[in-house]
């Protein structure tokens, strides 16, 4: 009896120390950190969860400091730290700029990932062929293009340039929160920007489309924190620019309205001007958007939506990839973003944070609502398999960098005043540099410099009009960007072949077959080549086939030109 | 690269910067100058890609079609012009913050 007394004093003693919303506080800070950090091996899990305990325990240990503050006081050293900021800002900017030209420095002319040689092409085509594009970005670049930059130099530049633009975007939303110290924010969410490797891994890969859009998205999020009419202007331009990014800007929106007018109407408020007009607005963008980008969004629905639905379940598996978008999986995003997972949540769930004080509900729904609205809408269209999703995980990267921000500044602020804290800090805040340092280290280029140099050499081998069969489509993005606009690959390009056949191709043990399949080939034109990369060479069927027989003839080390000569044809050994 | 293509690419450069920094002076006086350089880019990407479309979409005038030095004399002059008012606005801008000081 005196025991369950004792307990139930402790526990009301627990009860009037800690209140209701605390409990609530650590209960979504643990399961996200559970959550997060489900199925990674227990040590590792482990050691997250204690990293993620420790730097959440001591934001909150602190957290009484800084919500005594003041305003006043924090405007007054924003004033006074102002070169700080500055330093800060200009030094994020130089890391993001070395990680970016890292590559070249290392590999040279074309060290990036997949999407490089779609875009060289491209700009290819507007020189060659002079066709009027239709793309918001090659209209954007019609400048660079006019004064005669050839094609891969101007990518890369404008691709480099992306970057720093997208990090003045992230600035640009951070210094349109009206609080008082919105730009140490601000710098901190570059120097967040600059040390992410999910960022990193975007640029590799060449998503130069969804780079941009992605800057015009947080510009549009910028002005509609600042009330601005230019708001409809900027989001019109962002779908312009990359469908997928314009339609996340405008289920962020659509989520953000919804909970607005209920909350407005709960409260019985009349809605404001400025919603109304910008609801307006909208209706009005939406359609002249749609009328645009007619094409793509018909396509959208009518082959993608019809065919496979909206979830990556229907898609068949040679087309996943694909409509995955292309990029890292989702477990190897939710790794790469660990270490920034309890910043962020602590941030999720203390708005105090960001104005340091007691946030009204005002405060809330102007400036806040927003970027939950964009969280909620990323998560779920990150985690659940729908068509594009791995995309998404780049924009959903963007969102936790601006909560991590405010986390971070608090806990160099506040940590660093003291030795202890500060080594501490150092400590933890270095691993950032050393994980961002080893991603860029690792990341190669998909081809050699021989194979390019090769690809370039391509008009000087062949025929004026020859075309390029790529065998694995992992080489047909450089071809059809470096060497020639004729280049097939399995499934597009305007490839003939089903997957069926390919796999006939590919590991059919009739090379009679192969022969007659290549010979009925009307596309592309003949004379034909094939390429097989230095990747190739793991001695398949259809490979032993190209590298010997005698339909064949060795053009350059990778290129072997079909000619078609219904001599006898060597049998696979295995066969 | 030869000289041209630098001199050439400057040019772009230019106008690239200076239609920016005027369209962020015509969006709002309240922009502070690192706000109005993070959001010069998008400003003048927004004026090119609209400018392009709309010339090509009303008058069927295609950009790249025409003589390259005529493209370049006009960036080079908006790049010019474009200074000059975002200048002479904020010389404008500042003396009347000194008279207000000294008032």
């Amino acid at each position: 009896m005196r025991t369950l007394a004792w307990l139930r004093q402790q526990l009301e003693r627990a009860r009037s120390r800690w209140s209701s919303r605390t409990f609530v506080t650590w209960a979504v800070f643990g399961s996200t950190m559970i959550m997060a950090s489900a199925g990674l091996h227990w040590a590792v899990r482990l050691a997250f969860l204690g990293y993620g305990a420790t730097l959440f325990g001591v934001l909150w240990v602190c957290r009484q400091s800084w919500m005594r503050s003041e305003a006043a006081t924090h405007q007054d050293r924003e004033a006074k730290q102002a070169n700080w900021v500055t330093i800060v800002a200009l030094g994020a900017l130089g890391v993001l700029l070395l990680t970016r030209l890292i590559p070249f420095l290392r590999f040279g002319e074309a060290p990036l990932g997949y999407d490089t040689g779609f875009y060289v092409g491209s700009i290819r085509s507007l020189y060659q062929t002079n066709t009027p594009a239709s793309s918001a970005l090659y209209l954007s670049i019609i400048p660079w293009y006019v004064a005669g930059i050839p094609p891969a130099l101007l990518y890369h530049v404008f691709h480099v340039l992306t970057q720093l633009f997208l990090a003045g975007a992230l600035y640009f939303l951070l210094a349109s929160f009206s609080v008082p110290l919105r730009r140490r924010l601000a710098a901190a969410v570059l120097v967040a920007f600059a040390l992410s490797a999910v960022q990193f891994l975007g640029y590799w890969w060449a998503f130069t489309q969804q780079m941009l859009g992605m800057g015009f998205l947080l510009i549009a999020m910028g002005f509609f924190l600042r009330r601005s009419y230019w708001t409809p202007l900027f989001a019109l331009l962002a779908f312009l620019l990359h469908t997928p990014t314009g339609a996340v800007l405008l289920l962020t929106l659509a989520v953000y309205h919804l909970v607005y007018i209920v909350q407005l109407f709960r409260s019985r408020r009349y809605v404001d001007r400025w919603t109304n007009v910008m609801l307006v607005m909208g209706l009005v963008a939406l359609p002249v958007a749609v009328w645009v980008k007619w094409n793509d969004v018909a396509n959208l629905f009518s082959d993608v939506f019809r065919s496979y639905g909206v979830f990556l379940a229907q898609v068949p598996s040679e087309r996943a990839l694909e409509f995955r978008g292309n990029f890292i999986g989702s477990d190897v995003f939710r790794w790469l973003i660990l270490g920034s997972i309890p910043l962020s949540c602590f941030t999720i769930v203390h708005p105090e944070i960001w104005w340091r004080r007691r946030v009204s509900a005002a405060f809330f729904y102007r400036h806040l609502l927003l970027l939950y609205a964009a969280l909620a809408v990323l998560v779920v269209l990150t985690f659940a398999p729908v068509i594009y999703q791995a995309r998404f995980s780049i924009m959903l990267d963007l969102v936790l960098l601006v909560f991590t921000a405010p986390a971070l500044l608090v806990l160099v602020e506040h940590v660093a005043q003291r030795r202890s804290g500060y080594m501490v800090l150092v400590g933890a805040l270095a691993m950032a540099p050393i994980s961002m340092g080893l991603t860029v280290w690792h990341q190669r280029p998909m081809i050699t410099t021989s194979e390019l140099r090769e690809m370039k050499n391509f008009p000087a081998l062949a025929e004026p009009h020859a075309g390029v069969l790529v065998t694995d489509s992992y080489y047909a993005p450089w071809l059809w960007g470096f060497a020639t606009w004729g280049t097939v690959a399995p499934g597009y390009l305007g490839d003939s072949w089903s997957h069926a056949s390919w796999e006939r191709f590919w590991y059919g043990s009739s090379d009679e077959e192969r022969l007659q399949m290549l010979s009925a080939r009307d596309h592309p034109q003949p004379p034909l080549y094939l390429y097989l990369g230095e990747r190739q060479q793991q001695e398949q069927p259809y490979e032993w086939f190209i590298r010997s027989s005698p339909v064949f003839v060795n053009v350059s080390p990778h290129l072997w030109k079909f000619i078609g000569d219904p001599r006898p044809v060597p049998v696979f050994p295995s066969t | 690269m030869s000289i041209d293509l630098l001199v050439a690419g400057g040019v772009v450069l230019a106008y690239f910067g200076g239609v920016g920094l005027l369209c962020t002076e015509l969006l709002g006086k309240n922009l502070r100058w690192d706000e109005r350089i993070a959001l010069a880019p998008f400003c003048a990407v927004a004026v090119t890609v609209l400018v392009i479309r709309v010339l090509r979409q009303l008058w069927g005038v295609w950009l790249p079609a025409l003589p390259r030095w005529q493209v370049l004399v006009v960036m080079g002059v908006s790049a010019v012009l474009s200074v000059l008012i975002v200048v002479m606005r904020a010389r404008r801008r500042m003396r009347k913050s000194l008279r207000a000081r000294a008032q």
